[in-house]
């Protein structure tokens, strides 16, 4: 079965009467589709395209003599070469870590999984300078294992190995969740076949159960990919001498002055991620992944025996190292001066329970408005793009992208440069935080809701659309709720990012809805790090609670 | 059904709030401020106590307050610019981002800090200082530093972090009195030995500070504000004078230009309260040296009455930022690919 859905725009001109029979048939959806869209523009394409504008237009009109200027320099292919190294190193070590992690906890007898699962969660709900302050505490020049335990005097903490260490654990979970919600969809009826079959473990494993996760591993690396060439806050604040686009594009811009030359950096930014996508995309719509075929499947292989003691060995290290980072943070947070004065003490909790939770409840409350507007939104979307191939698909598609691969600095300028003034005055109120956490996220919903069905057999759909059912009522009565898994992902995947993002929305708050984040970072550069380790603890405790409570929520509901 | 709609209208409430939010509790100035939030909030308290004007602050870098003012320019969100080197603002004036404004009490300002329209007020001081880390001297054999050449020894290789001039009013400061001392060639060069050194680049200005603070390096440059906010902490941070002279930042306040009419009487209101004893007070504080000369902080822990300026012409290093900053990256930072 091979899937229909990645329309190029040839076979649209030849096909177009039944396109417009598909409008007809289901004038609702196509309504729904058009909403969409005109959103995603509005929000997502058009704020970066103002910023990108700056590049080629200056005072004296289009220009493409500063162009051809700012790239002769050599600073910017330097910082373009480290940049795509470090997005390669730290996509594979991370989809390789979360492949692990998923493989493990989803097919073997390897003891301790709830606890795995959660510890490799965690990583997400940091904001990314705590997961750099903690290796400068653990590894730097005074740090706690590298001179306490190994007594090295003059560690390097600043530079590429850091980087790749921080992100690859802090991207992690972004691999772990999309392979995991992939390998729990996939009917093990296939792979109890190949074992009855007399295929041995090994050629079960990289015969049927690898090939049938390649979208998810592809999509993983792909996603994490982005999410480094994007990163800012760590190569900024651990990169040392490491220049990437991000931290170069954002000197232009904030220290230098110079809006064109940063808006080129950022531009240049999205040439990698923009090519990964397409190799993506290339690579996956060429196979069927089908295994949800509405038959009757479950859940049974267990891998058990002398092959899990590696693989819990392995994730147990990953666990050891992600705890590692999170209990230094709690640790700073109870010390007096981390680091000088190790004296144990509640001074900065009292500091935090004093200057009272306003931001906590602002980031809760706006990061709870925009979680589920995420959520459905990427699955919406993900359904319209691989199930309904409607005229101009290609725009969603496209915008989606361009608004997760674009850096967060560059969609916070444009968002108050778009969106300060009529008829879309939306600086200073929440909205626009919110929307720029939805549409920061959104790409990840996306891909997961892709991945999921690409795994789901159309016929279950058709069954639906063949008995009576409306589209509309089709994607909210069958495909939602086959899409669970996928859902829960970009669920705790857009709270947790919401709750912690940075770079965008430090352009957007306003005296009243400052966030959490931005308080952090305040006394971060104000050398308060016991009192910022105390926000972080208290975020990163708040946020397990909510997880764990969707967790409860969603068992409970898929009890079918 | 009933769920739907009980959810439904849950999520009506949530909305309303989250837009009525955003305009009703507005009343009052904003004010992007880059100083530590318990700074903005003291010095916000202050005004109010005084002339019981309302003010909420967004605390922000600098150049992202610069940025952020840039992109509002059709219609700007805040009152007042409160704290800043004067370089960003010399930089917002040419860019017309702000309102001009002839400040009440000016004239006790020495004439050199001031700018001659009023586009924005000089309120406090801040020298730079040299902060170092004992145990991390001791364990190099190094002494203190006692020159801006002092940076520049071998002996610190990978003990140094500077905050990156681009991004930071304390590190141009310091590149800018270094050019003026020495002239610029030879100050180029005593970067590029410097650069040798250097571990890493940070974004703000505070971060070396805090990596000093942590015996992470050896050397830093710092304000003066920054290493008794640190002193205050109790972190053991050692700071020394350079024997030629320091520099020093002339921080400024500025009203934005084109605010909304009640917040631009406000952030008037305050430049000229900022002048007064009170004001000077407040800003005092802080640990920022004050403008008008005669408040000293009692609680400040680094004599400042014996430390040698260097005659730092301001003006001139606003004037050159973009030049000075330009040769910086293209001769000491990316020397290295440049060949």
């Amino acid at each position: 079965m091979t899937l229909v859905s990645q329309a190029t725009p040839s076979v649209r001109d030849r096909s177009s009467p039944a396109l417009l029979r598909k409008i007809v048939v289901d004038p609702w959806l196509f309504g729904i589709f058009v909403l969409v869209t005109l959103s995603v523009l509005i929000f997502a394409a058009l704020p970066i395209f103002v910023v990108m504008k700056q590049a080629v237009v200056t005072d004296h009109g289009f220009d493409l003599g500063v162009l051809i200027e700012t790239l002769s320099q050599s600073f910017v292919w330097t910082s373009l070469g480290n940049t795509l190294l470090l997005g390669l190193v730290s996509a594979i070590v991370a989809t390789a870590a979360g492949f692990l992690l998923a493989f493990s906890a989803t097919r073997t007898t390897m003891p301790g999984k709830t606890f795995v699962h959660g510890v490799a969660l965690l990583p997400i709900i940091s904001p990314p300078f705590v997961m750099a302050l903690a290796v400068v505490i653990l590894f730097g020049r005074s740090g706690l294992i590298t001179r306490e335990l190994l007594g090295i005097r003059n560690a390097n903490v600043y530079g590429f190995h850091s980087l790749v260490l921080i992100q690859s654990l802090a991207f992690t979970p972004i691999a772990y969740l999309n392979i995991r919600g992939m390998l729990q969809s996939i009917d093990t009826a296939l792979e109890d076949a190949s074992a009855s079959l007399g295929a041995s473990r090994w050629t079960t494993f990289s015969r049927v159960t690898l090939p049938l996760v390649t979208p998810a591993i592809l999509s993983s690396t792909l996603l994490v990919f982005v999410k480094s060439v994007e990163d800012f806050g760590n190569p900024m604040l651990i990169g040392g001498n490491y220049n990437t686009l991000a931290v170069e594009a954002y000197s232009q811009m904030v220290g230098y002055f110079n809006l064109q030359a940063g808006a080129l950096l950022a531009s240049l930014m999205l040439v990698p991620s923009m090519t990964a996508f397409l190799i993506h995309r290339y690579w996956v719509s060429k196979r069927s992944y089908v295994t949800v075929t509405g038959k009757p499947s479950a859940q049974t292989i267990r891998i058990s025996g002398g092959v899990v003691v590696p693989l819990a060995l392995g994730c147990y290290a990953i666990v050891f190292a992600i705890l590692l980072f999170y209990l230094t943070v709690v640790y700073v947070s109870f010390t007096k001066l981390p680091g000088v004065n190790n004296t144990l003490t509640l001074d900065h909790y009292a500091t935090v329970f004093t200057a009272g939770f306003q931001t906590l409840t602002n980031s809760l409350l706006l990061a709870g408005i925009a979680t589920p507007i995420t959520a459905v939104a990427g699955m919406l979307i993900a359904y319209l793009l691989i199930r309904k191939a409607f005229p101009g698909s290609f725009l969603l598609r496209w915008a989606t992208l361009l608004s997760f691969a674009a850096p967060g600095t560059i969609l916070g300028i444009g968002y108050v440069s778009t969106f300060n003034a009529a008829p879309l005055l939306l600086t200073g109120t929440a909205f626009i935080v919110v929307a720029a956490m939805v549409v920061k996220n959104l790409q990840v919903g996306i891909e997961a809701g892709s991945n999921q069905l690409r795994q789901i057999d159309k016929s279950i759909e058709e069954a639906s659309t063949i008995l009576g059912a409306s589209n509309t009522r089709t994607f909210f009565q069958v495909t939602l709720p086959l899409l669970k898994p996928a859902l829960f992902t970009s669920l705790s995947y857009a709270l947790t990012r919401s709750l912690t993002t940075l770079s965008a929305v430090i352009f957007l708050v306003s005296a009243n809805w400052t966030l959490i984040t931005v308080t952090i970072l305040s006394q971060v550069e104000t050398l308060k790090l016991g009192v910022a380790a105390a926000y972080c603890s208290i975020l990163v405790f708040v946020v397990l609670a909510i997880l764990a409570v969707m967790q409860l929520v969603l068992n409970s509901t898929s009890k079918r | 059904m009933k769920r739907r709609f009980a959810l439904a209208s849950a999520l009506a409430v949530l909305c309303s709030h989250v837009f009525s939010a955003g305009g009703a509790e507005a009343a009052g100035m904003t004010v992007y401020c880059p100083m530590s939030e318990d700074d903005c909030g003291a010095v916000l308290k202050a005004f109010k106590d005084d002339t019981g004007i309302e003010a909420q602050f967004v605390r922000i870098g600098a150049g992202e307050i610069l940025a952020r003012i840039r992109a509002e320019k059709a219609n700007p969100q805040a009152g007042l610019w409160l704290a800043g080197a004067a370089d960003n603002f010399i930089q917002a004036s040419s860019e017309g981002l702000l309102a001009p404004h002839k400040t009440a009490g000016i004239d006790k300002v020495d004439q050199r800090y001031t700018d001659k329209e009023g586009r924005w007020t000089p309120i406090s001081l801040s020298p730079i200082v040299f902060a170092y880390s004992q145990q991390v001297l001791d364990e190099i054999g190094a002494k203190p530093p006692t020159s801006w050449k002092s940076f520049a020894d071998p002996v610190f290789k990978d003990g140094i972090a500077l905050a990156h001039p681009a991004s930071s009013g304390t590190a141009y400061v310091a590149l800018a009195s270094i050019v003026q001392l020495l002239g610029e060639e030879p100050a180029f060069e005593l970067m590029k030995e410097i650069d040798k050194n250097v571990v890493q680049y940070t974004r703000s200005g505070v971060a070396p500070s805090r990596m000093v603070a942590n015996n992470e390096i050896a050397l830093a440059m710092a304000y003066t504000q920054d290493i008794e906010a640190a002193l205050a902490q109790g972190y053991p941070v050692g700071y020394s004078f350079p024997e030629e002279g320091t520099g020093f930042e002339v921080n400024a306040a500025a009203a934005i230009a084109n605010a909304p009419e009640e917040q631009a009487k406000s952030a008037a209101a305050f430049l000229d309260w900022v002048l007064t004893e009170k004001g000077q007070a407040a800003i005092g504080a802080t640990f920022r040296g004050p403008i008008v000369p005669g408040y000293k902080n009692p609680e400040a822990k680094i004599d400042l009455s014996n430390v040698k300026m260097i005659d730092y012409n301001f003006t001139w290093a606003g004037e050159n930022r973009a030049r000075l900053l330009e040769r910086y990256e293209n001769d000491v930072r990316h020397k290295a690919d440049a060949k």
